[in-house]
């Protein structure tokens, strides 16, 4: 039977085939050309900001970013985590308690508002304050009147440590000593907005006004697709944009983001998912990156379990570590993307060493792991069919992976039964840490929001930290910290921290694995990528190839 | 029925007509079928001839290759069937191995066809109008509003113009086939090939379609190529029959000369039991005085023992009123059986004859008490059967049992001829597994089934054989009263009067009574003692058979008669 | 016909308040504190916290929560989701890109399924017929993560056809990859239900009177076969959408599709109420209407096919 309807659906077939072909292809500029180009527009992977962009309410990665590079506060940080004067002239403290604070002269947003110390001190009331409900208030802890601020219901909208002397000074008076409090003036909770954006939050929120390397396109914010920023021509710091801007394209999926990147469709993708761990380095050839980053990753145990306090506590902790084959883990499941750790920070802090006595805890020791765990039977018994459970989120991450090989090497090497608990969500997961309601290990870790040692330390194991998962209270380690703290110099309290470190070695409230790699691809289109000490890449730097 | 003295000889006679050229003539056409188990030969041997403007009827069974033989000419053979062997000449040329582009040509303008089932034979999703009106632009015919008009209102459809805009599922039956018959002649083909055209409908229906197919073939001067299998329809209508019989055409002639003579074996038995023809010849003897006895089908009346009483069944105003849903909240009511009353008399066979509609059916559900009466009674036995309860009713189904139309659908599929028979026994709990057994092989005896078919299953037996297990089944019980709902209607002229003999000597063996359902008159003169006609739920007239037949009382049952096909025809009142 | 309409629309409302309560219960119950959440593993700051769960009216009980947000549907306020954003804008953006998705996919599934079952049913047994029939069950039988992948990295990558994710504006042409993926199961189904239906009435008795008419053979195929074996195969396209509509999840995050499935499910994740709320009464709601058309379309095409009396 002749029937003229196949010819018919072959034709429809074969334009919509062509119409394919026509679009598509390697479109990745939305403006100018890719050679050796300063003005290509860099595309990159970003993710949806949690919270409208004011510098003291954002606190994950996706608005970090943005916010890097759209504001610019008193310092901002150099590829290896030193800080250097963005806006600030000088910052003095004969005390590291009273620190009287400079900026520099005639700085303005992008939409001419001038910016004076008081432009400093009214920002970081308003973030401080309870009433504005801004997530990162905490970091403004150290100043002087925070409590009153920040309490709960409280209406006091100033702290009473910030004080204007004139349009370039203001001074902050601590409630103590704090010898690496200047280190934590790059963070993003410390730069300033416009005060229309402290009258109207909304809108600036939406449409924030800074005075960074970049400001953000007209209309440049398309939720949950698009994140456009163009170059500032006011700019005049240490970060001036190399490119024409960056576009951070908004990716639910990080498998998309990576067949992005091989079609040169993405111009740099700042982590390579888990799923092309394997290959991106044959797929990239010299197009990627891998390099230690200021995070680490641990394990942490309650104290308030009973098989985990008191002396059995400390021995069974000490043999969970040395029962822990971290080389094994970092090469099979991250192909050489992780470091073992050999402390509770991060190598590329300053300051960090990897051989603080009691280091050794975190070897590989499989005999001397079983020791400890019998001499801690002896003074407890463990109960053989409890089982160490180890609870993750299922829901982003990746980490099923590592859990699991993780329970298997402690199922062998000390013969315990141990399983991964997964969690459905990340909430799930840190609800049941917050309200102190964990019934095992729970996965930990920490980035550093500034990079100091001490960031790695206080926040986590002070007692009564925020981030205190194990419930460690050790008055020694407290006393040890805070005298670090109060140390004249940086280079001083370091050299505290790191003793503290030894305390934190034995006890093991929680275990340190290793220290995160950043490994990231970028295109055939660009080039001089590099990444700074948080991990995350130097954007203003990359220009088209 | 043995094969070869079906074959011993073939009578053809044909009229040599003139110096006209045949318009349609087959000769020695044979055509295969593909099917799983190998080709089937469905057409020997067919040889027919039509001149224009000349109706010739095509008379057989099915399964006798007349429909194959009229469809291959206008090229309709299902996919898996072709002409292996002989010529069609239409008009001179060969078209049986035309080309698709020809036979296309062909149809509508040249050959029409109207087909047998008028329900299934037209698209239900597009207009009346519409589907006339491809026709005839299809064959290159002005196709307009007033043109499709014309066509179906020549065909006998009133108030057409409004009529094109319908559905067919908004017309009756009678008013699909006319559509039908407008689509075969709108192009005013020369020959019209009318595959069993009216075999769906109503019996005095069915006389008006005929009637009027009739006059516009003789006006137009069409020529008809009639299939039917109805022997007295086919000498009615047409010039010249044709009978068939196992895919080859066994005698022909002109249409009286072969009713009156029948030379081949085939066509005598045909003429002896086609119904209408045997009906005619009752009446025709009746007319010359004759008496009529050897002629039925023998039903010698039992005798009762008087403590019984005579009328086993008896029913008293029985109506049954169905509620139509309307929109929301309305209903209409629908009144399907209107205050019926009649009795049926022990060891005899009562008929209810009605067109479709009538209620006939629902009475017979209401006395197997399968629907419950509006109002009325229903005395069995003495024993008002709404007063039964269900211990009682379970027991007064065993005296009861019903056989009803088709055959293909009373029977279970997946039980075999045994489990079918068997089960009225088990449910009641008679008797052991062996006594039951034992029942099952008499009753296949008594139906004339060989005792093997019990391991068989349904689908392995033919439409007759299985109306015989339905009669076995019915049988299992001992019952004393058989509603037969068109028990007969489903099957062909020749196994149509194994069975009815069937029941007869069954009626006279047992003493059985039966309840007949029949839309077919014909059927109702050979076996029926008593005969209760009726027309839209009401009873409008009830006699002895003998009664009704000479002396019809209402126009409706006279309207009936007249429509019995064959009425006309001159017989002789000999049995052949 | 309209008493009929106006029955179904009314049948709506308790639909969408028995849909509503459900899922709000669900998203209520599921466990964890999404405030908390919002502070990933920094410590949580209670003033702020307690500030934020009295603005999402997370400190009330259940009840009061659902009749807040029922008050809130009326005023035409769906109330915003945790970065703030009315959610009303949320839907305005998501819906119509993931709508250009599935309307993409009905036209590709409806417009090859038809032709290809057409085709493979009437030339039954055939070559055509068999390859269609099993690429048809290789398509239903391989998950579509598997297939979306598989495209993607053949077409998108590989041989640069395509672009492996969809760009901002989603526009159409961005979208054509995605819609295949998103239909090729539904489009092996229409293949497979137009076939079985085109054999069916290919035999029946009216195809052979229309044939016995003089018409062409194009004719009966299309005005007599088709038209009749449509029927089926529109209720299914005609439930298809709706499904269509809320299923994309799987290929939105494949292709970077900025639809209704990708937030649906970041918003049952961080346990956003309002949100996951909102989405799934409007996509409740697409699915019954679709299906009210489907009813009606269906009556429409079959004449014998009446809602009133």
């Amino acid at each position: 039977m002749r029937f003229s309807r196949t010819s018919k659906a072959l034709g429809v077939a074969a334009i919509i085939a062509l119409a394919a072909t026509g679009c598509g292809g390697g479109g990745s500029n939305d403006s100018g050309t890719s050679a050796g180009d300063p003005n290509k527009v860099i595309i990159a992977d970003g993710s949806e900001p949690q919270r409208p962009l004011m510098p003291a309410d954002i606190n994950e990665v996706g608005g970090g970013k943005i916010a890097t590079l759209i504001f610019s506060g008193l310092v901002s940080y150099d590829p290896s985590g030193k800080p250097v004067n963005e806006l600030a002239e000088s910052i003095e403290a004969p005390d590291a308690q009273n620190f009287t604070i400079k900026i520099k002269k005639d700085q303005k947003f992008t939409n001419g508002d001038a910016i004076t110390a008081k432009t400093f001190v009214d920002s970081w009331n308003y973030g401080a304050a309870a009433k504005n409900a801004q997530l990162s208030a905490t970091f403004f802890e150290s100043i002087k009147g925070y409590d009153e601020a920040s309490a709960e219901g409280s209406t006091v909208d100033t702290l009473s440590g910030l004080k204007v002397v004139d349009d370039t000074t203001f001074t902050v008076e601590l409630k103590q000593p704090e010898s690496d409090w200047p280190l934590r003036l790059g963070y993003t909770a410390f730069m300033p907005v416009p005060a229309a954006a402290l009258a109207d939050p909304k809108t600036y929120g939406e449409k924030p006004v800074g005075n960074g390397p970049y400001k953000m396109a007209e209309n440049g914010w398309q939720h949950n697709v698009q994140i456009q920023l163009v170059p500032n021509p006011d700019y005049n710091g240490p970060r001036k944009a190399k490119n024409g801007g960056v576009t951070f394209k908004i990716f639910q999926n990080d498998d998309a983001a990576y067949q992005d990147l091989l079609s040169n469709n993405l111009d740099i993708l700042q982590v390579i998912p888990t799923s092309a761990l394997k290959n991106f380095k044959s797929d990239l050839g010299d197009r990627f990156i891998e390099k230690p980053y200021a995070g680490n990753q641990t394990i942490a145990i309650p104290e308030y379990l009973p098989e985990w306090s008191g002396e059995a506590g400390k021995l069974r902790r000490q043999a969970i570590s040395l029962a822990i084959n971290r080389e094994e883990i970092t090469k099979v499941i991250f192909s050489g993307g992780r470091q073992p750790a050999k402390d509770f920070t991060a190598p590329v802090l300053d300051g960090y060493s990897d051989s603080i006595p009691g280091s050794d805890n975190l070897n590989f020791d499989a005999t001397k792991a079983k020791d400890l765990w019998a001499k801690a039977d002896a003074i407890q018994k463990w109960d053989p069919n409890t089982a160490f459970t180890i609870a993750y989120n299922a829901d982003k991450g990746g980490h099923k992976a590592w859990v699991e090989a993780l329970t298997n090497q402690l199922k062998n090497n000390l013969g315990i039964k141990a399983e991964g608990l997964p969690f459905a969500t990340f909430k799930e997961a840190r609800d049941l840490a917050t309200t102190g309601k964990l019934t095992g290990a729970i996965r930990a870790g920490w980035q550093a929001d500034y990079p100091s040692l001490y960031n790695f330390l206080g926040p986590i194991y002070k007692t009564g930290a925020g981030s205190n998962d194990a419930r460690y209270e050790n008055p020694t380690f407290d006393k040890a910290i805070s005298d670090g703290l109060s140390a004249p110099s940086v280079a001083e309290g370091n050299k505290a921290m790191n003793k503290a470190q030894e305390i934190l070695l034995q006890d093991l409230p929680a275990i340190p694995l290793w220290y995160q790699v950043s490994q990231g691809g970028w295109s055939t289109g660009v080039t001089n990528v590099d990444y700074g000490w948080d991990g995350v890449p130097l954007y203003y730097n990359i220009t088209g190839k | 029925m043995k094969g070869e003295a079906m074959n011993s000889s073939v009578h053809i006679k044909e009229e040599v007509a003139g110096s006209e050229r045949p318009l349609l003539e087959i000769k020695n056409l044979a055509i295969n079928f593909t099917t799983s188990n190998g080709e089937v030969n469905a057409v020997r041997n067919a040889h027919l001839t039509v001149m224009p403007g000349e109706t010739v009827a095509i008379v057989g069974e099915s399964g006798s290759g007349k429909s194959t033989s009229a469809l291959a000419a206008i090229g309709l053979l299902p996919g898996n069937g072709r002409v292996a062997a002989g010529e069609i000449l239409f008009d001179g040329e060969d078209i049986a191995h035309a080309s698709e582009k020809r036979m296309i040509e062909l149809r509508g303008n040249s050959i029409g066809m109207v087909p047998q089932d008028p329900m299934s034979n037209l698209n239900p999703v597009w207009k009346i109008g519409f589907q006339v009106k491809e026709t005839l632009k299809a064959n290159g015919l002005p196709s307009g509003p007033e043109d499709v008009a014309k066509v179906l209102s020549e065909a006998g459809l009133p108030d057409a113009s409004r009529r094109a805009k319908q559905y067919p599922h908004e017309f009756s039956g009678g008013m699909r086939q006319r559509a039908l018959i407008a689509i075969g002649l709108s192009c005013q083909p020369r020959l019209l090939i009318a595959d069993e055209p009216t075999s769906a409908l109503d019996v005095t229906v069915q006389r008006q379609i005929l009637d009027h197919l009739d006059k516009m073939t003789s006006e137009l001067g069409t020529a008809v190529l009639l299939i039917t299998h109805d022997l007295g329809l086919a000498a009615e209508r047409a010039d010249k029959v044709v009978v068939m019989y196992k895919g080859q055409v066994v005698e022909s002639g002109p249409s009286l000369e072969l009713l009156r003579n029948p030379r081949h074996p085939y066509t005598k038995r045909l003429v002896a039991s086609a119904p209408s023809l045997a009906s005619r010849r009752i009446q025709v003897a009746k007319e010359q005085g004759i008496e009529s006895e050897e002629l039925l089908a023998p039903t010698e009346p039992v005798i009762v023992e008087t403590a019984l009483p005579e009328e086993v069944l008896k029913v008293e105003d029985l109506t049954k009123v169905f509620k139509l849903r309307g929109g929301i909240g309305k209903s209409t009511d629908f009144t399907a059986v209107d205050s019926v009353s009649f009795a049926v008399k022990r060891g005899t066979t009562t008929a209810i004859v009605g067109e479709s509609g009538s209620g006939k059916s629902t009475v017979a559900q209401m006395v197997l008490n399968l629907l419950e009466p509006t109002s009325g009674k229903i005395i069995f036995d003495g024993v008002d059967t709404s007063t039964l309860n269900s211990k009682d009713l379970f027991k007064f189904r065993r005296r009861v049992q019903p056989i009803f139309q088709d055959p293909y659908g009373s029977l279970d599929p997946m039980y075999n001829i045994f489990r079918t028979i068997e089960e009225p026994l088990r449910t009641h709990k008679i008797g052991t597994k062996a006594s039951r057994e034992k029942k099952v092989r008499e009753l296949l005896d008594q139906v004339a089934l060989p005792q093997s078919t019990m391991r068989r299953y349904p689908n392995e037996l033919s439409g007759g054989q299985r109306q015989r297990i339905a009669i076995a089944r019915a049988l299992a019980l001992d019952p004393e009263v058989i509603i037969c709902d068109e028990a007969v209607s489903a099957l062909d002229v020749l196994v149509q009067a194994q069975v009815l003999n069937l029941l007869a000597d069954l009626q006279d063996n047992l003493g059985l009574t039966y309840l007949f359902i029949t839309h077919d008159l014909a059927v109702v003169r050979q076996i029926a003692d008593h005969v209760c006609v009726m027309q839209k739920g009401k009873l409008v007239e009830t006699g002895s058979t003998d009664d009704v037949f000479d002396n019809p009382r209402e126009a409706y049952t006279q309207a009936l008669l007249d429509a019995i096909p064959g009425g006309s025809l001159l017989l002789p009142p000999e049995v052949a | 016909m309209a008493t009929y309409i106006l029955k179904r629309f009314l049948q709506l409302i308790p639909v969408f308040l028995g849909a509503t309560l459900l899922v709000y219960f669900l998203v209520f119950s599921l466990p964890g504190d999404p405030i908390a959440a919002l502070f990933g593993d920094k410590p949580v700051n209670e003033a702020v916290a307690a500030k934020l769960r009295a603005q999402y009216n997370l400190d009330q009980p259940f009840i009061v929560q659902y009749l807040l947000y029922l008050k809130s549907i009326f005023t035409f306020d769906l109330g915003q989701d945790f970065s703030g954003r009315p959610i009303a804008a949320v839907l305005g953006e998501v819906f119509p890109v993931t709508a250009r998705l599935a309307v993409m996919a009905l036209i590709f599934e409806a417009v090859f399924g038809i032709a290809f079952g057409l085709i493979a049913g009437l030339r039954k047994g055939k070559f055509f017929d068999g390859t269609v029939l099993i690429a048809s069950l290789i398509v239903i039988g391989i998950p579509i993560f598997v297939l979306g992948f598989i495209l993607q990295f053949f077409i998108g990558v590989q041989l640069g056809w395509a672009k492996p994710t969809v760009s901002a504006a989603a526009p159409v042409q961005d979208l054509i990859l995605p819609a295949i993926v998103l239909g090729l199961a539904s489009f092996a189904y229409v293949l497979r239900l137009t076939r079985t239906s085109v054999i069916e009435n290919m035999n029946a008795d009216y195809v052979r009177t229309a044939t016995a008419k003089g018409l062409s053979r194009f004719r009966v195929v299309n005005v007599h076969i088709l038209r009749n074996s449509l029927i089926p195969v529109v209720t299914f396209l005609g439930a298809d959408l709706g499904t269509l509509m809320g299923g994309a999840i799987v290929t939105e995050g494949i292709f970077n599709v900025p639809g209704v499935g990708n937030r649906l499910y970041r918003a049952v994740l961080s346990g956003e109420g309002p949100t996951v709320v909102s989405i799934v009464t409007v996509l409740v709601l697409i699915y019954c209407l679709s299906n009210l058309l489907v009813d009606l379309l269906y009556a429409w095409l079959d004449p014998r096919i009446r809602y009133d009396s």
